[in-house]
């Protein structure tokens, strides 16, 4: 044999280079491989939205909360102001009968001279 | 055992019964679409050169093996960007012959060397190996990547010089300079194991 000849070496080099196809097991690779790039690629789901009704016993539930804060602090306001009333009538009860009793003393001493 | 399938009116034949581009772009628009079955049977028409392709780059069996994997796993990313059955016969040459080119150079020990200074092969071995196709795939095996890669190109694909151009983003010229070389290169080295073993069997 002679590698003289162009022909006849380019046609033992194309033998040389010939494809050879690596199987079936080749190809399961790829596709098992594929499948799992796939999985990955997938963006996750966002959370399901709900009917707008599922919210409304929260919703209750805060208005409630909030309203029973403000009734509480109501009743307290009420109260301080019913029991500052108190105190301003007693202390003027207090001083009319201090009053009272300075102006008996006044008097009984206007009617001794 | 041969089958031999009766197609009835109004369904379509069966793909391998088509033409290979026709067949090849139902494949690809149904691979597209998300048919596993479809991007195997893509996979199967061109496993066979993109597996050849790389094994004849990188030098390396199992390389080679992996690398191809790795193509045919961004030809599915990519998918959507593939527009025909001739398209995916040129990206695919194209991303394997980069890939294996770069992939090659680091499993290189060396620099690359001009075809000139690479060194001569080794002595044909004791076991008589008759089958010159081995013995020419161990001296491609000992050019560079580059020449290995053009000569690849035109002898396992059949490429025209300036599809390998094209194929390798390498100016034309170098493209013939490669081969013009590497086939100088191995024509000689071939014969002088032509003449070794001649000597050799001479006794």
């Amino acid at each position: 044999m002679s590698f003289e000849d162009d022909e006849r070496f380019e046609q033992e080099l194309r033998r040389a280079f010939g494809a050879e196809d690596p199987g079936e097991v080749f190809t399961q690779r790829v596709v098992n491989r594929v499948t799992v790039d796939a999985v990955r690629s997938v963006p996750p789901r966002p959370p399901a939205r709900a009917p707008w009704w599922v919210a409304l016993p929260f919703a209750a539930s805060l208005v409630v909360a909030v309203g029973g804060v403000a009734w509480v602090q109501y009743a307290r306001h009420v109260e301080e102001g019913e029991r500052a009333r108190t105190q301003v009538l007693t202390a003027l009860r207090l001083t009319s009968e201090k009053l009272n009793v300075v102006r008996s003393a006044v008097i009984q001493a206007q009617e001794l001279r | 055992m041969l089958l031999k399938l009766t197609v009835p009116q109004g369904v379509a034949a069966p793909l391998e019964a088509r033409p290979a581009g026709a067949a090849d772009d139902e494949r690809l628009a149904r691979a597209r679409g998300g048919d596993t079955v479809a991007f195997a049977d893509l996979v199967r028409r061109y496993q066979a050169m993109v597996f050849s392709l790389a094994w004849r780059i990188v030098n390396n069996r199992a390389l080679a093996e992996e690398l191809a994997q790795d193509v045919f796993l961004q030809l599915h990313r990519n998918l959507a960007t593939i527009e025909s059955g001739a398209h995916v016969t040129h990206w695919l040459r194209r991303v394997v012959a980069h890939r294996a080119i770069d992939l090659a150079r680091q499993l290189a020990r060396r620099p690359q060397a001009n075809l000139a200074d690479v060194p001569e092969p080794a002595a044909p071995s004791v076991e008589r190996d008759p089958f010159m196709v081995r013995r020419l795939r161990a001296l491609i095996a000992t050019l560079p990547a580059a020449p290995r890669a053009v000569l690849t190109l035109r002898f396992q694909e059949d490429l025209e010089p300036s599809e390998i151009a094209r194929v390798l983003d390498m100016p034309l010229n170098t493209v013939k300079s490669h081969l013009r070389r590497g086939l100088a290169v191995l024509r000689g080295r071939a014969q002088d194991l032509v003449e070794l073993r001649s000597h050799e069997l001479r006794g």
